[in-house]
């Protein structure tokens, strides 16, 4: 079956969503997500002479294929691709406040923001405050050590004990592999 | 389009300018076909050449050692060999760090209310370091550092401060979900090869080459798509053209992903040397300003030129250029659209730069 405009027009509305939320549960990023989902399916015209399948389930499995091998690609480079919506001739926009949030939503990262909220809340304040110093700030052990005027060791010992207090509170949101 | 009560404003407003893109593409002349390549003459070329080629890998060839493509890459596929493994055990890390360029349509995290119609908003090219720790069973991190902006007009440098772009020592880390034991080597499967399926993987040039370019398979696409057929031809040049720049891509990519076992590694600078249109181009700098040894290929549909130089004494690949070889979709000829360079990598056990084996 040979993809046409029409065939990729309606992969990408029923699809586009699904694929949306593939890369922004894995970037975590709605801004990467976007331009990823946009860069997908614009190689997907672009590239459509490739598919070899025969139905819209091969055509689905496709696109994902193309969109892990993009996400590999951000990964690995550290930023999006945009040959193919350049080839093209298209543009994508800068996202809009109520259209991040709605990405957020749609990504589940709102449920991640609860989780870890609710994790962090359990923590003590001196644990609260090493992992802001080591995570957010990025100090070294030594330099939160004197930061805190606690021992290295002592500071290691509580950075680990949040961020395992944390990793329970969102373990349940780990998921299993998306659509193959 | 998605429903409307559904997906962010942007996804709806794209999904109707791609459709409209995708049927002016369609509407537009068609490029005249090519000569036509018979799948057997292709297959005939490239088992002649696996044959020729193999026999100089495996070192009881003579006299071939100055074709001026093999010899590179057969030093590489046989220093390759001689290298400690890299490929991580599934709860352990790849380290790479990288540095790369890249033009600003291509950045992210950049607002720019003041994007002018017909273009975007700045342009500037970004140096980017970047720390990579992937696991296939483990919770991995990318930390990316930017590390110098360069704007082509005074204009552009005004635009991009005013919009809040991205400033030279800005750092920003995101976590790199597992893999779920895949790992993302692309002969077969692209992203869901374990690590016992790439460890089974045929290390010979020939066979590898085979793999990518599967005779039924390709027989069978012949007979059954011959519409399709016709429009690779015209996007490639020639059938022939759109299985090399597939073959090339996907060994390509499969260096870029990193870890991979060493025989594999081996083999692959092997199945390199099989591609028709792979050339030699002699030495050449990376990014980094490291001379290697290059080949580089040309991508015709996407009017790119790939450049892979690579270290022949260690196999290890210094860095990837790409570059577009035609003035269209944003690009003019000439320009540099990718330049990277592979700085260091180690298997760790933990999320720490480790003591590296500096690349070159």
């Amino acid at each position: 079956m040979a993809l046409d405009s029409d065939d990729i027009s309606r992969l990408y509305a029923v699809h586009a969503g699904d694929v949306l939320r593939f890369f922004a549960r894995r970037t975590l990023q709605p801004e990467v997500a976007v331009d990823l989902m946009a860069e997908t399916f614009a190689q997907a015209f672009v590239d459509r002479a490739r598919f070899r399948g025969s139905e819209d389930g091969a055509a689905v499995a496709w696109i994902f294929g193309i969109a892990r091998n993009q996400l590999g690609k951000y990964f690995r480079r550290g930023v999006v691709e945009r040959r193919s919506i350049q080839k093209l001739g298209l543009q994508l926009g800068s996202l809009s406040d109520p259209d991040y949030e709605r990405v957020e939503e749609l990504a589940g990262l709102q449920s991640r923001r609860i989780a870890v909220a609710a994790g962090l809340a359990e923590l003590s304040m001196a644990h609260r405050e090493a992992l802001q110093l080591r995570v957010v700030e990025e100090r070294s052990y030594p330099e939160l050590a004197r930061a805190l005027g606690i021992t290295e060791q002592t500071a290691r010992a509580r950075v680990s004990r949040a961020l395992r207090t944390l990793a329970k509170a969102t373990e349940h949101l780990e998921e299993s592999p998306d659509h193959a | 389009m998605p429903e409307s009560n559904d997906m962010p404003t942007i996804v709806q407003t794209f999904g109707a300018e791609l459709a409209a893109a995708m049927r002016a593409v369609e509407r537009a002349p068609k490029a005249r076909n090519r000569t036509r390549v018979t799948l057997a003459a292709l297959v005939a070329i490239s088992a002649a050449t696996a044959v020729v080629l193999f026999a100089v890998l495996a070192g009881h060839g003579s006299g071939l050692t100055s074709n001026a493509l093999a010899d590179p890459l057969a030093r590489a596929a046989r220093a390759a060999l001689r290298q400690p493994s890299l490929f991580p055990h599934d709860d352990q890390y790849y380290y790479v760090r990288t540095e790369g360029t890249q033009p600003v349509g291509m950045s992210i995290g950049i607002s720019s209310p003041d994007v002018r119609a017909g273009g975007p908003g700045v342009t500037a090219t970004e140096t980017i370091i970047v720390d990579r720790w992937q696991s296939a069973n483990r919770i991995g991190v990318q930390r990316t550092t930017v590390a110098a902006l360069h704007f082509e007009s005074a204009d552009d440098a005004v635009a991009w401060k005013r919009n809040h772009g991205v400033k030279p020592g800005s750092t920003s880390s995101f976590r790199l979900p597992r893999s779920h034991g895949a790992y993302y080597i692309d002969i077969g499967r692209y992203g869901q090869l374990t690590r016992r399926q790439v460890l089974a993987l045929p290390s010979s040039p020939a066979a590898l080459y085979a793999r990518l370019v599967p005779k039924k398979a390709i027989a069978r696409f012949l007979r059954r798509a011959p519409a399709q057929v016709r429009q690779l031809e015209a996007e490639y040049g020639s059938l022939k053209h759109y299985i090399a720049s597939y073959a090339f891509d996907a060994i390509a990519s499969s260096f870029e992903q990193g870890p991979m076992p060493p025989a594999l590694r081996s083999g692959l600078f092997g199945a390199l040397a099989l591609i028709p249109g792979v050339t030699n181009i002699g030495n050449d700098q990376d990014l980094a300003g490291r001379t290697g040894a290059a080949i580089t290929f040309t991508d015709p549909h996407h009017h790119i030129l790939t450049e892979l130089i690579f270290d022949p004494q260690t196999s290890a690949l210094l860095g990837i250029r790409q570059t577009s070889t035609r003035t269209s979709g944003g690009f003019k000829a000439g320009q540099v659209v990718e330049n990277l360079s592979y700085l260091n990598e180690a298997v760790t056990n933990h999320l720490t730069i480790p003591h590296t084996r500096e690349l070159h």
